[in-house]
């Protein structure tokens, strides 16, 4: 087992590291919408939209991402009926998700103000 | 005796979640972890590296957590290895279901990296009373 110091250290760079990376993810979440048909079902492109957002709901909380991970948890539950309905959103849906992933962005500014 | 835990197979699709909790499962926890990104990937690895226990994230593209471990019990020598979903779905209907499915118990995500291992042996020690 390691050192608790040393431990500490890891996650902090771990944390660091996630946050680096965390505006290119969101890039991607928001280029996975931005790329969804209006008038057709797309499954494939939907369920890898809503696997993205999954991702940074399991992971926000981990590497200190707290609200970032609530907002992400949030935006998913939306897109379950959803995708059980395999239904283009309207407009009406289209524009709350278009609000949560505001929400999204603006919640990765929004950090612990230290590792968990 | 109880047979101290050493070896966890940790099945996770998202990379970020497999390094954090490799740390925190070796750095504080003083296990051996096999990390697979699938499902696919554990039932591969498994017979290789004989885990005592098994870690199983539930929402996996292709192949998800209650498949792979239903997959992994055909397997003689798994048809009793302690296994972990660790998954958001946490209601009490939801911990039912995955017991149901051979589960010994779920871990909450997201997960504290301080405490995922003393999670894992508090479970691991309650199996072998």
């Amino acid at each position: 087992m390691s050192d608790p110091d040393d431990f500490q250290a890891k996650l902090k760079a771990l944390c660091a590291d996630f946050a680096t990376h965390l505006p290119g993810k969101l890039e991607r979440i928001e280029q996975a919408w931005q790329q969804l048909p209006h008038d057709v079902w797309d499954a494939a492109g939907f369920q890898s939209f809503n696997s993205m957002v999954h991702g940074l709901s399991g992971s926000g909380k981990t590497f200190g991402f707290a609200l970032l991970g609530a907002a992400a948890r949030t935006l998913e539950d939306y897109l379950k009926p959803i995708l059980r309905a395999e239904t283009v959103p309207n407009e009406e849906q289209r524009q709350h998700i278009r609000d949560l992933l505001g929400e999204l962005h603006q919640a990765q500014y929004q950090r612990a103000t230290a590792p968990p | 005796m109880t047979d101290k835990l050493k070896r966890i197979l940790y099945v996770e699709d998202e990379a970020d979640i497999r390094t954090v909790a490799l740390l925190a499962l070796e750095a504080l926890g003083g296990f051996t972890v096999d990390l697979c990104h699938s499902g696919s990937e554990a039932l591969s690895r498994a017979p290789d590296f004989r885990p005592q226990l098994i870690l199983l994230d539930v929402m996996m593209p292709a192949m998800d957590g209650p498949t792979t471990l239903s997959l992994l019990r055909e397997l003689p020598q798994f048809a009793a290895t302690p296994a972990i979903f660790m998954t958001a779905k946490v209601q009490p209907a939801e911990v039912a279901h995955y017991l149901e499915l051979g589960a010994v118990d779920v871990i909450p995500k997201p997960f504290d990296p301080m405490t995922l291992a003393s999670q894992v042996q508090a479970i691991w020690s309650r199996c072998h009373v």
